[in-house]
């Protein structure tokens, strides 16, 4: 069997410059963030991110730059929460292409 | 019993849910939420999906946090049916309601949950998004809405953009913290106004012009709604949109 398990590090050098990327979990929850901050750090950038309700994850990778293009059908987070303010703002700022589907 | 807006839209939700139904809602829908515990708390037949896979959750374990993802829609449930499920029998014409609620809506039944000003790649502001709304509005039997802030900027003239719309041909509710609105030949009209507000007050908070002259009262929350609500409620997570 192949062995699969890895550092947080080696398993964020996986992910490259300009690939499209979906991480799981909804809004808020089993959001895999430890991960996003990772490839965050390590400076990745043009990421396309894609997923249903993306989440915290999604969000941060918006906020450091890492991502150019969202794929999407919500992007925020429950109530008290509210909206997804890396996303929010990179659209607003015209660094961010929404691509809202259904 | 006292109540106020929360408890009445969450009994007016309920209320529309027919006997027979299979209904939905996504993430950050307490009030629905709330409203189909009660609904099942009060003894009416149908079924629930939600965004957690989780259908007919058990209604006698309250919701502790303000999340209708999470085990507030999960546990004791009856049977596991996904995301794309839920889509597939939507879209099989089989799903009577999925509940939604917007950012504004016009009087035509048009929503926008994708941004309010400037344009579609420059927002002023960038909105959620309308999730499933544009896939489910035209394939669900009826449409429901809430929407726990009735004002000027909600209800508008023109909606900055159509995230989805009303198809004309089905009913089309709208329940407020102020009234029930109903589509009548394509357009919105106060159905009944809720017993703490009255007509003129839905006039002073809807942007676009109401010409009817008089609207009917909508029932208040009996008794058994306020304490079969108490009971299934007891944290109060319907505040989380009030």
């Amino acid at each position: 069997m192949v062995e699969k398990v890895m550092s947080m590090t080696s398993a964020a050098k996986l992910v490259k410059d300009g690939m499209m990327l979906a991480l799981g979990g909804n809004a808020l929850h089993r959001s895999p963030v430890a991960f996003s901050r990772e490839l965050a750090r390590q400076g990745r950038r043009g990421l396309a991110a894609v997923g249903a309700a993306p989440g915290l994850a999604t969000d941060l990778l918006c906020a450091a730059g890492a991502v150019d293009t969202v794929y999407f059908g919500f992007f925020g987070f429950e109530n008290e929460y509210g909206l997804a303010a890396g996303f929010r703002k990179g659209c607003q700022e015209g660094r961010i292409q929404a691509i809202e589907g259904s | 019993m006292h109540y106020g807006p929360a408890e009445m839209m969450v009994v007016a939700l309920a209320r529309e849910i027919r006997e027979g139904d299979i209904v939905f809602h996504g993430l950050a829908s307490p009030v629905p939420m709330t409203a189909m515990k009660l609904a099942k708390a009060l003894g009416k037949e149908f079924t629930y999906v939600t965004l957690s896979d989780g259908v007919d959750p058990d209604f006698t374990r309250p919701a502790v946090i303000g999340s209708t993802l999470t085990a507030n829609t999960y546990e004791g449930s009856v049977a596991s049916f996904g995301l794309g499920e839920i889509f597939d029998l939507a879209a099989s014409g089989r799903l009577d309601i999925a509940f939604l609620s917007f950012v504004q809506m016009d009087r035509e039944g048009r929503i926008n949950m994708s941004y309010v000003g400037g344009t579609y790649d420059r927002p002023k502001v960038r909105l959620p998004g309308g999730a499933g709304s544009a896939t489910l509005t035209p394939v669900t039997r009826r449409t429901t809405i809430w929407k726990t802030k009735h004002d000027r900027t909600s209800f508008v003239k023109e909606v900055d953009f159509a995230t989805t719309a009303a198809d004309p041909a089905k009913m089309f509710t709208v329940v407020s913290n102020l009234c029930v609105f109903r589509l009548h030949n394509g357009l919105l009209e106060v159905d009944s106004v809720f017993p703490y507000t009255s007509l003129d007050e839905v006039k002073a908070n809807t942007g676009w012009e109401i010409t009817q002259d008089d609207a009917l009262e909508y029932p208040a929350p009996t008794e058994e709604e306020l304490r079969a609500l108490e009971r299934i409620d007891p944290y109060r997570i319907r505040y989380v949109e009030f």
